[in-house]
């Protein structure tokens, strides 16, 4: 299989792991201890050779998170100015996914403790949702508005400093 | 061969785990909150109102919209933290009359632990 990456790091071993719906991945060991997860696995000497399962990530979202770990790993220390640029070139198409990955990416990350990584998902997230009115919104998430009129009412009265110069930014109100 | 695993459903941002959408939601800050994301959904709406750590910090400076009473706004940001409100800034619209309304809903902490929230002269 592949290779560790040359400067992944101060071990070359490569650790599997095992997405929810049953496929195989490896990654540089430095790239697996940027889950806090995977790194408490492998401190307890959990790796081995079946793999580590990740019973709530399935292989999709897994399959991306190997890839942003194992490219981090391999820049993680003493970047040069290009460097830091490339990485970033690179986070910011990492991030260009649609709303269905980005979610899994939101909440895998957050479970296997990628903090680089849940950052740049809860970033993108945000930006997806600011400037945008609550109908634009549920349309972006595929969110289907749940309110009763008899609440929607409710919200309209409690959030009327928002609406009052200028007409409802929303189908609320 | 075993067969493919059937395709997963798509995933439900209404149902996002809150420690998620509280991270989303302290990213967009106190003014994309309030100014629409957390009224999209029941569950959204739960984590903008029943999360007084969100509102712990409310920066709304660099936020002002010449179509929105800021001043209520703030009113709404300083109500939402009950009383734990730590951080408050804001520019141009801040009055004396809003400084005056945050400080009096302002939790005081003794070091017995006992709490006091002021209440209104």
């Amino acid at each position: 299989m592949a290779a560790a990456t040359d400067d992944a790091g101060d071990s070359n071993e490569m650790i599997r792991v095992v997405s929810s719906d049953g496929e195989h991945f490896e990654m540089p060991e430095a790239a697996a201890n940027l889950s806090l997860v995977l790194r408490h696995m492998i401190e307890d000497d959990c790796a081995d050779a079946a793999g580590i399962p990740l019973a709530v990530v399935a292989a999709k979202p897994l399959a991306k998170i190997v890839d942003y770990c194992t490219k981090h790993a391999a820049k993680s220390s003493g970047l040069t100015i290009e460097e830091a640029e490339e990485l970033k070139r690179f986070d910011a198409e990492f991030i260009e996914v649609d709303t269905d990955m980005l979610y899994d990416l939101l909440v895998a990350a957050d479970f296997m403790g990628v903090e680089g990584l849940s950052k740049l998902a809860v970033q993108r997230t945000a930006d997806l949702i600011k400037g945008k009115t609550p109908e634009q919104n549920r349309e972006t998430f595929g969110i289907v508005n749940d309110f009763t009129p008899e609440e929607e009412e409710e919200i309209c009265k409690e959030n009327e400093w928002a609406f009052q110069i200028t007409k409802p930014p929303s189908r609320l109100c | 061969m075993a067969s493919p695993p059937p395709p997963l459903p798509p995933p439900e941002w209404a149902e996002l785990p809150v420690d998620a959408l509280l991270a989303v939601f302290e990213r967009l800050g106190a003014a994309g909150v309030l100014m629409g994301a957390g009224v999209v959904c029941r569950s959204w709406l739960r984590v903008a109102t029943r999360e007084p750590r969100l509102w712990r910090r409310v920066d709304l400076t660099g936020c002002f919209d010449p179509t929105v009473d800021m001043e209520a706004m703030a009113r709404a940001a300083a109500n939402r933290a009950d009383g734990r409100l730590e951080h408050f800034a804001a520019d141009r619209f801040a009055t004396d009359a809003l400084l005056f309304y945050i400080a009096k809903r302002w939790e005081f902490l003794f070091s017995d632990g006992k709490k006091v929230l002021t209440s209104a002269p």
